[in-house]
């Protein structure tokens, strides 16, 4: 049934018009004036509305507005029936909202034909908006989705190696998706390995082809295959599983820091550029290869291109989305341009990336991106500007073997043995042979002093005597088994660089702070205090941040003991 | 972690294997005990492979008692973290 709301302050005109309606079709409500109209609108919610015009309380022109006001997105008709036939009362109803008219005295034809007109309308209008909520539903989802997906692949694609000082990149995609890609590990220590790929196209189905060697890639550089051999192992993978019209460009190379050299195959990438400390180019590195998954063999004739590395060169490897960049006025950004900032003498070396990134962007304005764009500046010698900043000037040539964070929950501290959890974190670890004995107790050292005096605040003057030593660590028993709040967090990274291992050790924990040295009393040869002097002894350097929650140390031995 | 003491020509030898930690100090606390004050002491740390603070501590309330104490057969690890405390100068380590 098809529900109008008639309103009319003549009792006459409402059973006419309901009996214009026929009643089979048709449920009419009616009020007596405009203000009935309103409230009868919100309670019986009409498909259509017949509306007089002069009525007492609110009129007719009044109550269209009033009612289209509250219609948001729904359209129901309004038809003012009227003997106001003049056009400035159409024009005032036209502009009160008022979709149609029919004038009085009403012939029954022109009622019903109005009413099919207005009705058709209404029909349309739930259309589109059930269309336009599905629409929006389906591309809401879809943006979830995407974004899910864009996560996952993002962690799937991570490595830690990157994460070294020694690259900095930027990788745009045009999309939520990323068809370029970039990867790197550490193959064996002070030697990484990366990739930094292009795939045809762009989105969803370019990103997707990236998992396969993506998942393989670790493992791959862990086997330590060569790097001809890598590039046809991946070569291999891909083929299996993208279809004929995809594949992969890549520049595949391996940065030897102990030699000073990287190897380099650029297999359908843009040119690779060399640049030298101060400026100008060093070496120009051209494709040699066809990309990866283009042939069932990769093929090897082609030995890889070794760049020796002087003293402050940086390498710049980028995608095509950079030089190929057009902008609003069709220009496009070419790799002259590219190659002209890589060379510049103007340019400060530390300035470079950045200042090549701010004129791409400045260059591409607001045009949206047509590719994915990838910039990657690898710069071997991390020592001469950045690494003082970071305040480790020992560290040449560095890079990260790996990142261990520990978070020790106050639960954990009830039960768990801290000392026999960091002796199984140090058992596996190689490059630690000949110093786990120090690292152990620079660890345990920090450790403890967070736990007993930033967590359970002891007082170590009661390690005076032997009873008192007891007494001590029965008091830590209890303090642990009570501990309702706190944590203790670590932080461990080892570096690995041409001639030392080194350990950045950081403790944290959620107390208020402590003031080791003034709890420390390393005088005389007292049974407490030492802990810190310990540390300090070991250490290349120790520093506590207020308000003593938080405290750095760095570890380093030579790789030859 | 484990601590044995035994007897040999009037010296107590005390030897503690594995790591050698505040967990240690009760069973260290009754190995002390069999070792009079003033009398002379053996610590062996041969199979010693882990030692923090506490355990120099309680090295250190060892030798309170007037006890002559004597560090042995420590591994260059070990002996590193000896060091560094200055134990060396203290007592006799090797």
């Amino acid at each position: 049934m098809i529900r109008v709301l008639v309103a009319d302050d003549q009792r006459i005109n409402r059973v006419l018009l309901s009996g214009g309606l026929d009643p089979s079709r048709y449920e009419v409500v009616e009020a007596v004036d405009g203000r009935e109209a309103v409230e009868k609108f919100d309670i019986y919610k009409p498909d259509v509305v017949l509306l007089d015009v002069m009525m007492p309380q609110m009129d007719g022109f009044e109550a269209t507005r009033v009612i289209k006001g509250r219609l948001g997105q729904d359209h129901v008709p309004i038809i003012l029936v009227t003997s106001l036939t003049d056009e400035q009362s159409l024009s005032q109803g036209m502009e009160a909202g008022a979709d149609d008219f029919i004038p009085k005295p009403f012939n029954r034809m022109v009622l019903e034909s109005k009413m099919k007109a207005a009705l058709r309308i209404r029909s349309l209008f739930k259309t589109l908006n059930s269309n336009r909520a599905e629409l929006q539903l389906l591309h809401e989802q879809s943006r979830r989705e995407r974004t899910m997906a864009a996560k996952l692949m993002a962690s799937a694609l991570q490595t830690t190696a990157l994460s070294g000082p020694m690259f900095k990149f930027r990788s745009r995609p045009m999309d939520v998706f990323n068809g370029d890609l970039l990867m790197a590990a550490e193959t064996e220590p002070g030697k990484i390995r990366v990739v930094l790929g292009d795939f045809a196209g762009h989105g969803l189905a370019a990103a997707i082809g990236s998992l396969p060697l993506a998942m393989d890639f670790e493992q791959l550089c862990r086997s330590r295959l060569s790097l001809p051999t890598f590039a046809r192992r991946a070569n291999t993978s891909l083929r299996a599983v993208l279809p004929r019209d995809r594949f992969l460009a890549a520049a595949i190379f391996d940065i030897n820091l102990a030699d000073r050299v990287i190897d380099m195959i650029n297999a359908g990438m843009p040119s690779i550029f060399v640049r030298k400390m101060g400026g100008g180019l060093r070496q120009r590195v051209d494709s040699t290869h066809f990309p990866l998954a283009v042939l069932d063999e990769f093929p090897g004739s082609e030995p890889p291109v070794r760049i020796h590395i002087e003293p402050g060169d940086r390498l710049y490897v980028y995608s095509d989305g950079i030089t190929e960049a057009q902008n609003s006025a069709g220009l496009v950004y070419g790799e002259e341009r590219f190659e002209t900032l890589i060379a510049s003498e103007k340019l400060g070396d530390s300035e470079v990336f950045q200042y090549i990134l701010n004129e791409h962007d400045a260059f591409v304005r607001d045009t949206p991106p047509d590719d994915d764009v990838t910039l990657m500046e690898v710069f071997p010698d991390v020592d001469h500007e950045e690494s003082q900043s970071v305040g480790m000037p020992n560290i040449l040539l560095c890079s990260r073997v790996f990142h261990i964070k520990l978070e020790l929950s106050n639960q954990l501290l009830r039960s768990a043995n801290i000392n026999h959890l960091i002796e199984s974190i140090l058992q596996g670890v190689e490059p630690l042979e000949g110093h786990r004995a120090s690292i152990f107790a620079i660890l345990i050292e920090l450790l403890t002093n967070a736990i007993d005096h930033g967590l359970l605040r002891l007082d170590s003057r009661l390690k005076h005597s032997l009873e008192g030593f007891s007494e001590y660590y029965e008091e830590r028993e209890r303090g642990l088994k009570a501990l309702e709040e706190g944590t203790v967090m670590m932080d461990m990274d080892l570096r690995c660089s041409k001639k030392q291992w080194s350990l950045d050790i950081e403790v944290r924990d959620t107390g208020s702070g402590f003031n080791i040295y003034t709890r420390s009393d390393t005088r005389n040869n007292k049974a407490h205090g030492r802990g810190i002097m310990l540390v300090e002894g070991l250490c290349e350097r120790v520093q506590y941040f207020e308000p003593g929650n938080r405290v750095q140390a760095t570890y380093m031995w030579d790789k030859t003991s | 972690m484990a601590i044995h003491t035994q007897l040999a020509n009037d010296e107590v030898i005390i030897v503690i294997s594995g790591r050698f930690d505040f967990n240690a100090h009760r069973e260290f606390r009754e190995a002390v005990k069999t070792v009079g004050h003033g009398s002379r002491c053996v610590v062996d740390l041969g199979d010693t492979t882990y030692l923090d603070s506490s355990a120099l501590g309680m090295l250190l309330l060892l030798r309170d008692g007037g006890r002559d104490v004597r560090i042995v057969k420590c591994s260059d690890e070990v002996k590193k973290v000896l060091e560094i405390a200055n134990f060396h100068r203290l007592f006799n380590v090797s």
